[in-house]
């Protein structure tokens, strides 16, 4: 721990002698031009005193109204101590605390003789007010989004979880950021292994300091080498909290606006939350969609070159006619052709990120539109193949999470590449190395692939297809939770009659 | 003694029926057409009640023994040194198998789909998955089992559309001529239903000990189905003077069956069956490793893994194999898996019930 | 040190798996291919005559297609001349129809010349096996601006003919089951060139052997379906009800009718040291066309009577025919190998000539269902 501090404070005690504090003070935070130190006196006590406090990290309104004010005009405490109306007080005696308080936005009060300090809560930075998530918009649900605070994200979480067995473990990661990154889960619901796990992992990390999610999970994950990711990250608080009332931990990490959910399986992901606001028949076939659209990504346009290049005999004839004549302007084989217009979109996809909004859309207008037309016009691409590219864009767009996204357009490469050297053969070993790496992969000692292979009957509710509501009467199998009866009779009504 | 992980009921159905139907798919017709005429239907039901004696043989013996497999038993009762040449005789065994399923997947790879492609190329490639997941053991095999059935289960539609095109008529007379080209074609069934002996490996890490007997049945008996179903539909497609004529019946009939949007079938049925033939593959060399990591006693069965991967790429490297061998292999093993997985097991339970009764116990 | 092992092995086999797959011998891209669509074999001067047609894949070229030709030993082993004369390497792995010239009928097993068919997996064996009479020359120049191209054309017409069973259709599968089978003998579509214009002239008979017979006309071929009992509902027949023939460009007593439902009972049995063959068909027809006058809706049992006598008199006419020539191209030979195996196998040798001696028994049983939206 030590190694990481720039100073090398011992576990000194405060003395009781306000000068040699706030000496000490300007000693530990040099050039620091936001640290305010604000001599005054205590009207109760007489005591003269001072209150250190960081200019930006600090509600001014209620630094003023509840700490000074009171400090300076009030008496009658009955007790004869300092009055204030601030509602957190924490007496601190080492140097240790008081100079973390301090940088997380306390503000600390020094009074002459005595040899404990306090921290007062009047933080008050600056955050982002409360929007719809931009990743992961819905048409019927919730339009809140986390913010950048971990305390906030967690009061929305506990908005949709009225219940006393939510719990929440804190712990401080990063010696330079001290960050705290929360624990939620379900304390008779959740599989204590998970949580003893997460917790071991969380406090085993050493770093400077955490700047998002995506870090922590690198951390955390079984198999970060891996393509597939192995934990959901959802800007939701729905959505965090109906996989809390599945059996599974949620992770805050304070100033990033995503969660973290553990552990995961493949089909989690492709779950989002309107599936459940909607009608189960919709839900199902947008469900059954979404998989469809997965495959198609990852296999589409290997399988075009492969057609192309081994086994052309499999197109239908007419097709044959018009695929043959249009590849004959070409002058690249077909795997060239593929990679030229692959690489072309994404780097679209990525211009298109970097840009300002209004911007964007033209600059995906240009590119989509007028190169791709440009493009097959001057005899450079076949425009099979930019449907076959575009196509495949689409699908992997319809996939709700990123880092699954993100996943599956690096595996169409491989695949592309396997296609063209080996035809169907390629394509095949391809498809049969994911769905090992699918098998094999463990989210925290579950299983990847539930409840595909090992076979669990019982999800298959909310796989392909998502069953009317009422019948999803237990908690998920995969999640191994331990009290899984999660709705009775959710339509008495009808039992009634 | 490492912990096994469990393999729930279906996964020990699907194991075993996905091994036995592997390879055995595509011959099965043929074999019977040659051997038995249009009356080969027939053998598949005496190769049921073999395959299903055997079965209760097996259970029997495996009750022996229920936390540990075939090995141990066997080290129990013998001594060490002979449970070592037992593991020395299983490797080779299943090496054989395993060899066997590399060399047909490939050759038929190599004649239908990639016919310049060097035939070692093609094992390169197959090795790659096999090393990946036959590492993790039969719970891996076992989820990976099940999703090649799932992925399957459009194959019996394919055929079945066949059947507008049926001449029933080619089944009638039922035995035409008499049993005997029925009763001794019942050797040649004998290798279609090889993969009960993955329960001499596969029994303790079944989580229902108990319904061990009649999920064997039920293994057996769904690749019995799938045997007849293909044969029958064989038999009433192709006339019985011409049927001896097809080296691989089952994919000349996928080579007449024509959709709207998409024109020749066989070209994705076949690369598709890769998945189905990986059933044999894996398992044999999961065993293999496992073998040659108890005869030699230390190294990680990963790195057994690898070296017999490299091994059997070599030898393809050295020896190419025709199809006239393939046949051959295939013969050979009717016999090889007869005294392997039939005859064996009713040796040993044999052995052990008579040292139970001499109150011979237990050897350490 | 672990993850230094699995990165130099990653490293290592992918630069092996690049430098194997640099072998990839089998790719061949559709742009470099010639894909022959039709394939055509007749004999010139005694030497056998093979004929391609392949599309041409180039948006400035006029001429949809290319034709190729000369003399070969075998379809195989006259590749290297074929590959002479298009650009790309040729495949045999999308023919349409194959086009059998009647001089190559003439000879016996001449299909052991479509071997290579069978024996490379990766042809296909669904081409239609068409017969023509005439120069093969005809149908390869054949140039027509308002058709389709030659091999997509022939393959059209032979699929819709034979579905309303003008022709049958016979794929290189199909011949290869009807010759290898002892208990029937094949069948195949025939075409002509008539006006300058491709079209279907019915069903051609060959021998066990491969050998031509004779030649049926569409409604010939329609019977030869219902007695196959592969006729689909919707097959149309034509028949004169009186003899009231007139001197008029058309005959007024035809009567059109088209069928429903048909059920066709063959049984065989053996009497007599020859085979008996007893078919009843059954089916409810609607009638069509009618120019005579002839009231139906009181008498329609009497013109089902007729049509029913007219029928089996054809049917009668064309099992006779085919007698006469000793083929068996419905396929009684499957209900004699199945009930009668024994008997049948004494004969299997020669099945034809048996069927020749066999004794047939017709009965027809039309029942009028409708008459259409006029009396």
């Amino acid at each position: 721990m030590d190694e990481h501090s720039a100073t090398n404070t011992k576990e000194e005690n405060i003395t009781k002698s306000l000068n040699e504090s706030i000496g000490r003070i300007e000693e530990i935070f040099t050039n620091t031009p936001d640290l305010i130190i604000r001599k005054l006196c205590i009207k109760q006590t007489g005591e003269p005193a001072a209150i250190i406090y960081m200019e930006e990290l600090t509600d001014k309104a209620s630094l003023n109204q509840n700490v000074l004010a009171p400090l300076q005009l009030e008496t009658g405490n009955p007790s004869g101590d300092f009055i204030t109306t601030v509602g957190y007080v924490k007496p601190h005696s080492t140097w240790e605390e008081l100079r973390l308080s301090i940088i997380l936005g306390y503000s600390v009060l020094f009074i002459d003789g005595r040899s404990t300090a306090y921290a007062l809560d009047t933080k008050g930075f600056p955050q982002r007010a409360i929007e719809d998530p931009q990743q992961e918009p819905s048409l019927k649900g919730a339009h809140q989004g986390f913010i950048e605070t971990g305390s906030q994200n967690i009061a929305m979480i506990r908005r949709y979880i009225a219940d006393k067995e939510l719990k929440v473990k804190r712990y401080i990661v990063g010696q330079r950021g001290q960050t705290p990154v929360s624990l939620l889960y379900l304390e008779d619901v959740t599989q204590p292994d998970i949580i003893k796990a997460l917790e071991e992992r969380i406090q085993s990390i050493d770093v400077d300091t955490i700047i998002n999610t995506g870090e922590l999970a690198e951390f955390i994950e079984d198999q970060p080498l891996a393509l597939l990711p192995q934990m959901i990250t959802t800007e939701r608080p729905d959505t965090a909290a109906s996989q809390i009332l599945q059996g599974r931990c949620v992770i805050v990490v304070d100033g990033s606006p995503s969660v973290l959910v553990a552990p995961a399986t493949f089909m989690s992901f492709f779950q989002t939350v309107d599936d459940y606001s909607s009608r189960w028949s919709i839900s199902s076939f947008l469900r059954m969609l979404r998989i469809f659209a997965f495959f198609i990504a990852i296999f589409l346009p290997g399988f075009f070159i492969a057609v192309i290049s081994f086994h052309f005999e499999i197109i239908p004839l007419k097709l044959l006619l018009t695929l043959g004549e249009s590849r004959g302007q070409v002058p690249f084989p077909p795997f060239v052709e593929a990679i030229i217009m692959e690489i072309t979109l994404e780097m679209l996809r990525e211009a298109g990120v970097r840009l300002p909004a209004p911007v964007g859309q033209t600059v995906g207008i240009v590119g989509g539109i007028v190169i791709g037309q440009a493009v097959v016009q001057a005899g450079l691409i076949s425009n099979v193949m930019v449907i076959v590219v575009a196509f495949t864009a689409i699908s992997s767009f319809i996939i709700p999470n990123q880092d699954m996204m993100a996943a599956v357009r690096i595996m169409r490469f491989m695949m592309m590449i396997l296609a063209s050297w080996f035809g169907f053969v390629g394509l095949v070993i391809g498809m049969m190395s994911f769905i090992i790496r699918l098998i094999t992969l463990n989210s925290l000692g579950n299983s990847y692939s539930t409840p595909i292979a090992p076979f669990r009957a019982m999800d298959w509710k909310d796989t392909l297809l998502r069953v009317p509501l009422w019948m999803m009467n237990n908690r998920p199998v995969s999640t191994k939770s331990r009290q899984s009866i999660r709705q009775g009779k959710s339509r008495g009504w009808k039992e009634k009659k | 003694m490492k912990s096994l992980r469990p393999v729930t009921m279906l996964q020990f159905i699907l194991i075993i029926s996905s091994f036995q139907i592997s390879v055995a798919f595509l011959s099965i017709p043929r074999e019977l057409a040659r051997h038995a005429g249009t009356d080969g239907w027939m053998v598949i039901f005496l190769g049921w009640g073999l395959a299903t004696v055997s079965s209760v043989v097996i259970v029997k013996l495996m009750k022996h023994s229920p936390d540990s497999s075939i090995l141990e038993l066997i080290q129990r009762y013998t001594g060490v040194w002979a449970a070592k040449v037992a593991a020395f005789i299983f490797m080779i065994y299943y090496l054989l198998l395993a060899y066997d399923g590399y060399m047909i997947a490939s050759l038929v790879i190599k004649l239908w789909l990639l016919p310049s492609t060097y035939i070692y190329i093609l094992v390169l490639l197959l090795l790659i998955p096999t090393f990946q997941i036959a590492q993790h053991g039969f719970q891996a095999i076992g989820r990976h089992s099940e999703i090649v059935t799932m992925l399957s289960i459009w194959i019996p539609f394919i055929y079945i559309s066949t059947l507008s095109n049926a001449h029933w008529l080619y089944l009638l007379p039922i035995l035409k001529e008499g049993w005997l080209p029925i009763l001794s074609s019942v050797k040649f069934m004998i290798y279609p239903m090889l993969g009960i002996g993955l329960v001499l490996f596969l029994y303790p890490q079944l989580v229902n000990k108990e319904k061990a007997l009649p999920a064997m049945i039920i293994s057996n008996t769904l690749t019995c189905i799938v045997y007849l179903g293909i044969t029958l539909i064989c038999y009433v497609y192709f006339s019985p003077d011409e049927i001896g004529e097809y080296n691989d019946p089952v994919i000349s009939i996928m080579k007449s069956v024509e959709f709207q949007f998409i024109e020749r079938v066989e070209v994705v049925f076949i690369a598709f069956y890769l998945f189905v033939f990986s059933c044999i593959w894996i398992p044999s060399m999961y065993l293999v490793s496992r073998c040659s990591a108890s005869l030699v006693g230390k190294g990680q069965e990963r790195y057994h893994l690898a070296v017999w991967c490299i091994v059997i790429e070599i030898s393809f490297i050295l020896y190419r194999p025709s199809v006239i061998e393939s046949t051959q292999m295939n013969y050979a093993l009717n016999y090889i898996g007869f005294m392997m997985e039939f005859a064996l097991p009713v040796g040993i339970l044999l052995y052990v019930a008579i040292r139970k009764k001499m109150g011979g116990g237990q050897r350490t | 040190m672990r993850w230094v092992g699995k990165f130099i092995i990653s490293v290592v086999s992918c630069i092996l798996l690049v430098a194997v797959a640099g072998c990839a011998n089998d790719k061949t891209n559709l742009e470099d291919a010639t894909v022959p669509l039709a394939l055509g074999l007749d004999v010139k001067d005694k030497k056998l005559h093979y004929y391609i047609s392949a599309p041409v894949f180039s948006k400035d070229i006029q001429k949809k297609s290319r034709e190729g030709g000369g003399v070969a030993e075998g379809l195989r082993q006259s590749r290297n001349h074929q590959d002479a004369q298009f650009p790309g390497s040729l495949a045999g792995r999308n023919f349409q129809v194959i086009i059998v010239g009647k001089q190559l009928l003439q000879y016996k097993d001449w299909f052991k010349v479509l071997d290579v068919m069978f024996r490379d997996p990766r042809n296909t064996i669904t081409d239609r096996i068409i017969a023509f009479d005439g120069p093969m020359e005809d149908i390869f120049n054949f140039q027509a601006k308002d058709q389709p191209p030659l091999p997509l054309f022939i393959k059209a017409i032979v699929d819709s003919g034979s579905r309303s069973s003008a022709t049958v259709k016979t794929t290189a599968q199909e011949l290869h089951r009807q010759l290898y089978d002892r208990a029937m003998t094949p069948s195949i579509s025939e075409i002509k060139i008539e006006n300058n214009k491709i079209m279907l002239k019915g069903t051609t008979l060959l021998s066990r052997k491969g050998e031509y017979r004779t030649s049926l006309t569409y409604q010939e071929t329609s019977l030869l379906h219902i007695l196959k009992n592969e006729a689909k509902p919707g097959v149309s027949l034509t028949f004169p009800v009186d003899d009231l023939q007139q001197s008029l460009p058309f005959n007024i007593d035809n009567v059109s009718f088209s069928l429903g439902d048909i059920s066709v009972k063959t049984k065989s049995s053996h009497e007599n040291g020859r085979f008996q063959f007893n078919i009843k068909v059954k089916s409810i027809v609607s009638i069509t066309e009618k120019f005579l006058e002839f009231e139906l809706l009181g008498n329609s049992e009497e013109m089902a009577n007729k049509l029913s006598k007219e029928m089996k008199k054809s049917m009668e006419a064309l099992i006779k025919k085919c007698q006469n020539y000793n083929i068996d191209p419905f396929g009684y030979g499957f209900y004699a190998r199945a009930y009668q195996y024994p008997l049948y196998k004494e004969a299997q040798a020669d099945w034809g000539k048996e069927l020749s001696r066999a004794h047939f028994d017709v009965e027809v049983d039309l029942r009028i269902g409708a008459t259409g939206a006029v009396e």
